[in-house]
C-alpha cells in the first residue's frame, strides 16, 4: 500500500470513532464548559497515542515505499488530526503550546522508529528474519512510548 | 461603628496616596452574598487610578479622577468570598500599586437592621410560635448602606422617620432599590401621608412597608409578612433551561466532512503529496469558521405583584459559545452582575463613571461566559389576578387589551386570551398539562393552590444589556402578597 495512504486510512480508522464519540457526548451530555474541554482534552490524548502507534506501523517492516514517500507519510500521521487539534484549541480545551509538545512527541516517535527500521536493515541481510525483527523492535517500542506515557503527557501538558 | 480595616495605606512612590478601606454593615456580610465597601482616597496629585477588585465575582476596575488634595469617597458593592476574603489594588498612574487584603465577617441568618435611636433588638414572644433567625444590627442613620449590595444580606430595616429623613441622596437611593424589590421595613408610628408616598414607589404594592405603634407588634408583623415574600428567582441553573442549548451538529459535520474529503482524495488523486494540504486547509476553515466575537444572548424572567408596577427580574446573559474570541459586554447602570462560571472563562469587568458595566470576556467554541443579571423593570399595571372560592379570576384594568399568556393553577396551564380593557376572564375550560419549559419553571416555583399569569414579555434588551440580542423574555404576575391560597 502506498504510504501515504496508509497513513489516510490510518488517520480514519481512529478518526471516524472518536468523531462519532466526541458528537455523541457532546449532543447527549450537554455538560457545561468543563465537560466539553474534558472530552476534547480525552480526544487529543487518545489521538496522540494513535497517531504514534500510526508511526511504529509505518515502520513495522522494510521493504518498498522508503524514502520520501514514507517521510510524507509520516508527515501525514502528523497533520492528520490538525482539524480536530484546531476544534480543541477553539474550545480551550488545550493551548497551542500543548498541541505543539504533542507533534514533537510524535516526531520523536517517528525517527525512533525510522532509526530502529534502518538500524536493523543494515545489521540483518536474510529478509524474512529482517522484518520479523523489525516488527518486534516497533513493538517493544510502543511498550517503551506506553510504559514512559505519563511523562510524556506531562511534558505535553496534558 | 464601622470597623476601620485599614488605618491608612499608602502608596510606595513618594508617598502621594494614601487609602483607607472600611466595610459596610458592621464588617458582616451573609453567606454567598453582596456587601458594600467604603474607600477613602487621598492624593497628593491630580491623577486618573484603577482600582481593582478581586472577589467572588471576579475581577472588577473602577476608574477613578483623584483631585489634588481632596479625600475622594467610593461607595462600592463587592461580593466577598466564602471566608470573607477579598483583595483591593489601587493602581495609580503613575505611581506604585497599594494592596489591601480584607477579611469580612461572614453570618449565616439574614440581617435585619434596627436603627439606633428609638428601637431596640426586639424581643421574641411566645415560645411557641416559630422564631425567626436573623442577626440583629444596631445602626445610626449615616452608617446605613450605600449601594444596592449593601442590602444583599439584609432582611428587614426596623426604623423611625427620623432616621429615614438622615440620608443622604445616595442611601436613599439605596433604600429606594431595596423597597422596590419587595424588601421589609418596619417604620416606628409613621403618618399616613409619609407611609402612602413610600409605598407608591416599593415593589409589591407597598405591601411590605408597614407602621408599627407597639415594640411588641414587631415578631408578629414581621412573622406575617415573611410568609408572604414573594419567592426569590429563578437562579443560573434554572434560567439556563430557558436557553436554547448550542448546536453541535456543526461540529460533526465539519469532521464528517473531512473525513470523507481525506479519503475520497487519497483514492483518486495520483499526487498523494497534495492529499497533505487537505488537514491544513480544513484547520484553516475551522478558524474562519469558530474564531471571532461570537453572539450574545439574554434569557429574562421578571415577577411582579398584580397591580404593581415593578417587577423583580433576574436574567441570563450568554456570552460566546459559538466560538472563541474576546467580546465586550455593555450593561445598563442598574443591573445587578454576577459571574455564573467564573472558573470557565477569564474577564474583565470595567465599571464606568455612571456604573454602566463595560466587560472584555473571553470565550470560547461550546466555552461561554455567563452572567446573571437582576434588577428592576417597570411595567403597566395592567394585569391582576385574584384568588378567591371560585378559583382564579384574570381582569384587565388597563385602557389596551392585554396580550395572550396562561394561567398556571394546580399544575395544570390554561390559556388566557386576549382581554379588552375591563374585562375579566375565569379559566373555563379543564386546561392542559405543563408543557414548555417556561411553563416547567414556573410550576416548579408555584404550590399546587396558587395560582400564577405567565406572559412573554416584550422588554427590549438595550435596556439591560445593549449588546445581546433577546432570546426570551417572560412576566409573572402573582397575585397581591396575602391573597394567595
Amino acid at each position: 500500500m502506498n504510504p501515504v495512504r496508509f497513513a489516510t486510512l490510518h488517520g480514519t480508522l481512529y478518526l471516524m470513532p472518536l468523531s462519532i464519540w466526541l458528537s455523541a457526548r457532546l449532543s447527549l451530555d450537554q455538560g457545561g464548559t468543563e465537560q466539553v474541554q474534558g472530552l476534547f482534552h480525552q480526544t487529543v490524548v487518545l489521538g496522540l497515542a494513535a497517531q504514534i502507534i500510526g508511526m511504529a506501523l509505518l515502520f513495522a517492516r522494510s521493504g518498498p515505499g522508503s524514502g520520501a514517500g514514507r517521510f510524507a507519510a509520516s508527515l501525514g500521521i502528523l497533520l492528520f488530526p490538525l482539524p480536530l487539534w484546531t476544534l480543541s484549541w477553539l474550545t480551550a480545551s488545550v493551548e497551542p503550546n500543548t498541541l505543539l509538545k504533542a507533534m514533537m512527541l510524535v516526531t520523536a516517535g517517528g525517527v525512533a522508529a525510522k532509526a530502529l527500521c534502518r538500524g536493523i536493515s543494515r545489521l540483518v541481510s536474510q529478509s524474512g528474519f529482517r522484518n520479523s525483527l523489525i516488527g518486534a523492535a516497533q513493538l517493544v517500542l510502543l511498550m517503551v512510548f506506553w510504559h514512559f506515557r505519563s511523562f510524556g503527557l506531562d511534558w505535553c501538558g496534558l | 461603628l464601622l470597623f476601620l480595616l485599614s488605618p491608612v495605606a499608602t502608596a510606595g512612590a513618594g508617598s502621594l496616596i494614601e487609602m483607607s478601606v472600611e466595610a459596610g454593615l458592621n464588617e458582616k456580610f451573609r453567606n454567598a452574598a453582596a456587601t458594600e465597601l467604603r474607600v477613602e482616597v487621598v492624593s497628593a496629585r491630580s491623577i486618573p487610578a484603577r482600582l481593582i477588585i478581586d472577589d467572588r465575582n471576579g475581577t472588577s476596575i473602577h476608574h477613578l479622577q483623584l483631585t489634588e488634595h481632596q479625600r475622594e469617597t467610593y461607595w462600592i458593592g463587592v461580593w466577598p468570598q466564602n471566608d470573607g476574603m477579598l483583595t483591593l489594588t489601587l493602581s495609580p498612574e503613575p505611581g506604585d500599586p497599594i494592596v489591601r487584603t480584607l477579611s469580612l465577617s461572614p453570618v449565616d441568618e439574614p440581617i435585619t437592621l434596627v436603627t439606633t435611636p428609638t428601637v431596640r433588638k426586639p424581643r421574641d414572644e411566645g415560645g411557641a410560635e416559630e422564631k425567626i433567625a436573623s442577626t440583629i444590627l444596631l445602626l445610626s442613620s449615616n452608617l446605613f448602606p450605600y449601594t444596592r449590595e449593601g442590602y444583599a444580606s439584609v432582611q428587614a430595616i426596623i426604623a423611625d422617620l427620623p432616621t429615614l429623613s438622615n440620608l443622604n441622596a445616595r442611601q436613599s437611593k439605596a433604600l429606594g432599590a431595596y423597597l422596590a424589590t419587595c424588601g421589609i421595613l418596619l417604620l416606628d408610628s409613621p403618618p399616613a401621608l409619609i407611609l402612602e408616598r413610600l409605598t407608591i414607589e416599593a415593589g409589591c404594592g407597598g405591601h411590605f412597608i408597614r407602621g408599627f405603634d407597639k415594640l411588641s407588634d414587631i415578631p408578629t408583623l414581621l412573622r406575617t409578612l415573611h410568609t408572604q415574600a414573594p419567592p426569590t428567582l429563578p437562579g443560573l441553573s434554572a434560567l439556563q433551561r430557558l436557553a436554547t442549548p448550542q448546536p453541535q451538529l456543526p461540529v460533526f459535520i465539519f469532521l464528517s466532512a473531512y473525513l470523507l474529503l481525506m479519503l475520497t482524495s487519497v483514492m483518486l488523486t495520483r499526487h498523494s503529496l497534495l492529499v497533505l494540504f487537505i488537514p491544513l486547509l480544513c484547520a484553516a476553515a475551522g478558524l474562519v469558521a469558530w474564531y471571532g466575537t461570537g453572539e450574545q444572548r439574554l434569557m429574562l424572567w421578571a415577577e411582579t405583584a398584580s397591580g404593581d408596577p415593578l417587577a423583580r427580574y433576574s436574567a441570563l446573559l450568554i456570552a460566546g459559545g459559538n466560538r472563541r474570541g474576546l467580546l465586550e459586554i455593555g450593561l445598563a447602570g442598574d443591573t445587578k452582575l454576577m459571574t455564573g462560571n467564573p472558573s470557565a472563562n477569564s474577564s474583565t469587568k470595567h465599571i464606568l463613571e455612571d456604573g454602566r458595566y463595560r466587560i472584555n470576556a473571553h470565550s470560547a467554541l461550546f466555552g461561554p461566559a455567563v452572567y446573571q443579571l437582576s434588577g428592576i423593570i417597570h411595567q403597566p399595571r395592567a394585569l391582576r389576578l385574584n384568588l378567591s372560592d371560585e378559583g382564579p379570576m384574570v381582569s384587565n384594568l388597563g385602557p389596551t387589551p392585554s396580550p395572550r399568556g396562561w394561567l398556571l393553577w394546580q399544575n395544570r396551564s390554561y390559556r388566557v386570551p386576549p382581554l379588552m380593557s375591563e374585562q375579566h376572564w375565569l379559566p373555563d375550560n379543564p386546561g392542559h398539562r405543563i408543557r414548555t419549559p417556561a411553563e416547567q419553571l414556573l410550576g416548579r416555583r408555584l404550590a399546587y393552590a396558587d395560582a400564577a399569569l405567565l406572559y412573554p414579555l416584550a422588554v427590549e434588551s438595550k435596556w439591560i444589556a445593549p449588546t445581546a440580542r433577546q432570546e426570551d423574555a417572560w412576566l409573572v404576575i402573582r397575585p397581591e402578597p396575602g391573597d394567595s391560597r
